[in-house]
């Protein structure tokens, strides 16, 4: 009888220390989870780039074209054309997803299997402006977002990209 | 019992020594992420130094294109302290081909300032916007930005 107790104290201690130490082992691999940081980063500055990026849109004047941000000010703004005639927003669409392409490949064989940008229009309420998608956005992604505001209406544009691995 | 309490220390010893070597291998991977996220910060950093912004205070990531041209021909003054083995500014869209000079510029690519070795490891890099002033057939200019990217490699970096 007492060689059974010593038998099942000893199996005991043996399921205790192997738990304590899975339980320790898993907590300290989840701690260590890659930080996405410095990723991130990389959409912040496409985002920051593409903002500043010259159109082949002339807005109002001959010779002034306009760069993404003012595009998507003018998107916002009903039927906004360029001076050859083209819409805005069309010219936004065309000219970001070329950037979007030349920056990031897309395909269901690549790292990148899709992207999702979205700008939006905060004030009161929240707008859509303009959506892009392309490839298939259902694994993990990085994200990052921009904000710039509008100094005539006092709302904000906030420009979202997501870009799924 | 005895063979009871032999198991758990060999069991023990087992999880130490598995544990060390993974976290030993943790800490190398965390030494290259480190060193990887200073040189793409220094990139980043590097496009933003007085040497290459662009005079629109407003845009934080646009870099003087037609200035870091001319930095060629000044780069041991003025890049000789950046510790870089391997630095360039490309143009990624619209398409273009070619190295820079200031015989075919701004109709290029690339503007290589430094390129010391043959091996620079892989380069951290950074989105930022070339800028210049492009000149209107009626006369005066408009600014216009096109998308590149900073590829810069830290000396010792591999």
């Amino acid at each position: 009888m007492r060689k059974g107790q010593d038998e099942i104290v000893g199996f005991v201690a043996v399921v205790v220390v192997v738990a304590l130490a899975l339980v320790f082992f898993i907590g300290f691999s989840l701690r260590n989870t890659p930080d996405e940081s410095t990723e991130s980063q990389e959409i912040k500055q496409f985002l920051e780039s593409s903002a500043a990026f010259t159109s082949n849109c002339e807005l109002g004047l001959r010779d002034k074209y306009a760069n993404l941000e003012q595009l998507i000010e003018n998107c916002h703004k009903a039927q906004t054309r360029c001076l050859d005639g083209r819409p805005v927003c069309q010219v936004y669409d065309t000219t970001m997803r070329s950037l979007l392409e030349k920056s990031w490949s897309v395909g269901s064989e690549k790292a990148v299997k899709g992207y999702i940008l979205n700008v939006t229009y905060e004030a009161t309420q929240t707008e859509k402006v303009i959506s892009l998608v392309n490839g298939s956005c259902t694994g993990n992604f990085r994200a990052e977002e921009r904000l710039s505001p509008d100094s005539l209406r006092g709302g904000t544009f906030v420009t979202t990209l997501k870009i799924c691995t | 019992m005895a063979f009871v309490l032999v198991a758990i220390f060999v069991f023990f010893g087992l999880v130490v020594l598995f544990f060390i070597t993974v976290n030993l291998s943790n800490v190398k991977d965390d030494v290259q992420d480190l060193s990887r996220e200073q040189a793409k910060e220094l990139a980043y950093q590097l496009a933003r130094t007085p040497e290459f912004i662009w005079h629109d205070d407003t845009c934080s990531s646009c870099v003087d294109s037609f200035k870091a041209l001319l930095l060629k021909d000044y780069k041991e003054l003025y890049l000789s302290y950046w510790n870089l083995d391997y630095l360039v500014f490309e143009t990624i869209y619209p398409e273009k081909v070619g190295e820079c000079n200031l015989q075919t510029y701004p109709n290029c690519k690339t503007i290589t300032l430094v390129n010391k070795t043959n091996y620079y490891g892989t380069p951290a890099t950074a989105y930022i916007a070339l800028c210049r002033d492009a000149k209107i057939d009626s006369g005066g200019s408009y600014q216009l930005c096109e998308l590149g990217i900073v590829r810069a490699s830290v000396r010792g970096d591999s």
